[in-house]
């Protein structure tokens, strides 16, 4: 999802996909921590990342279709990890990449690293009464770490805002919606290049969350089974909008339904992507998600923070 | 060749992932797995008392059940107790109850420290 347009393409094209890969690499990789507040659970979600710090590691497979230079399909599948370690129990600072094979039948297939990324995120305020999370962070991807054939050579900064809100407040009338949440992250993605090479863009996302476990436990136990009592459906949309050059003004994303199961150490995703527009593709992809939680893995040793 | 490489590693990583994942499950924040009365339900006024069984056990001094009354006021008739022989199940006994709604709200601390909390209500008619 993240850098398989940036190859091959026409320069003002390739500004603006640039764009649209540095935005998507700014939530893509926002799989780190499953955030408790209050009664709440935020799960880590696929593309727009939580609103709370943990240790975590998530990996993640994708597939999708999308148009190359000459506007014909070429296949992109991704390979991604990211490892999140808490330093305080409100800091943590976090690594990712991704390994991308892009087939592309004009002849631009190539294969390799992605650049890698490093973050710090800070958990600036939680209320557990009204269930609602704030944090802020700053994702730098190192241009240059990469395979040249996959990765930018310059490197993006990407200062971010993040929050979540549980519904478990609604009064009783609104039983049934306290098991929705929102979440969303915010935040410009300045490059070390020029517009036409690498232009800013603004990166912005939000979910809809609804968690049967929440139904379950805390509203009206429905007797839902095993595998559904433990997951949580989930609309992400990572989006993108360039904010300069040629590309400006211009949005590109995707609608991602899916659902997570969850269990006790961890957790699997599935969500397919559907383009919001020509620009952002023509077909369907899917995403896989793997995700531990160290912290409850392994309480006392990798799972804690550093410094308590 | 490069992708089955790659491919085959990813697949060595996450079965050992998972490997070490089983070998040391050990604790984790706890979650009920059973709510008794449950969230929602009706039950006559004869309920003698709510528990809740969790999936991981619980540290008893700091883990706790209250049972409210639809003003507020306490109805339990003592501390909620984490039974000794299984401290994964924990509940408090109940004064009796006339019909009207309640509210419980549990804390339940694992052995690890991990907090976690939660609050539904039930019916008595």
């Amino acid at each position: 999802m993240r850098t398989f347009f940036k190859r091959h393409a026409a320069p003002a094209r390739a500004a603006f996909m640039a764009a649209a890969g540095a935005a998507c690499l700014a939530s893509s990789p926002g799989a780190s921590a499953h955030a408790v507040v209050g009664d709440r659970v935020f799960p880590a979600t696929l593309t727009v990342d939580d609103p709370g710090v943990g240790d975590e590691f998530d990996t993640q497979f994708g597939h999708i279709k999308t148009p190359d230079d000459s506007g014909n399909d070429m296949s992109v599948n991704t390979v991604s990890y990211e490892w999140d370690k808490l330093i305080t129990k409100n800091l943590a600072f976090s690594v990712s990449s991704d390994y991308v094979s892009q087939n592309d039948p004009n002849g631009g297939s190539t294969k390799g690293w992605d650049n890698v990324t490093v973050g710090a995120k800070y958990l600036l305020y939680a209320n557990a009464r009204h269930e609602f999370m704030m944090s802020i962070g700053l994702e730098t991807e190192i241009g240059g770490t990469g395979a040249k054939s996959i990765a930018n050579s310059f490197s993006t900064f990407t200062p971010d805002f993040y929050f979540g809100k549980g519904f478990g407040d609604l009064p009783a009338s609104l039983s049934y919606l306290r098991p929705f949440a929102i979440t969303g992250e915010l935040g410009p993605n300045l490059t070390t290049a020029s517009s036409d090479n690498g232009p800013n863009s603004f990166g912005w996302g939000f979910t809809l969350q609804y968690s049967i476990p929440y139904l379950q436990d805390q509203v009206k136990d429905l007797g839902i089974p095993q595998p559904f009592k433990d997951m949580v459906l989930v609309v992400e949309a990572p989006m993108s909008t360039c904010t300069e050059g040629a590309c400006a003004g211009q949005t590109t994303g995707t609608i991602n339904p899916g659902f997570l199961w969850l269990n006790r150490y961890g957790q699997f995703g599935i969500e397919a992507q559907i383009p919001v527009n020509h620009l952002s593709g023509n077909h369907v992809g899917v995403l896989f998600d793997a995700h531990l939680y160290f912290d409850d893995i392994f309480p006392n040793s990798l799972g804690k923070p550093l410094f308590n | 060749m490069k992708n089955a490489l790659v491919n085959s590693s990813l697949a060595r990583g996450l079965v050992a992932a998972l490997t070490l994942t089983v070998a040391q499950l050990a604790h984790a924040h706890a979650y009920p797995t059973h709510q008794a009365p449950s969230a929602g339900a009706t039950v006559p006024t004869s309920q003698k008392d709510v528990a809740i069984d969790f999936d991981d056990g619980l540290e008893p001094a700091f883990s706790s059940i209250t049972v409210t009354d639809a003003q507020g006021k306490p109805v339990t008739s003592g501390k909620a107790v984490v039974d000794p022989s299984n401290n994964k199940h924990m509940s408090v006994t109940l004064n009796p109850l006339t019909p009207g709604d309640y509210s419980v709200a549990w804390i339940a601390v694992a052995e690890d420290g991990h907090r976690t909390q939660g609050h539904y209500s039930f019916t008595v008619k």
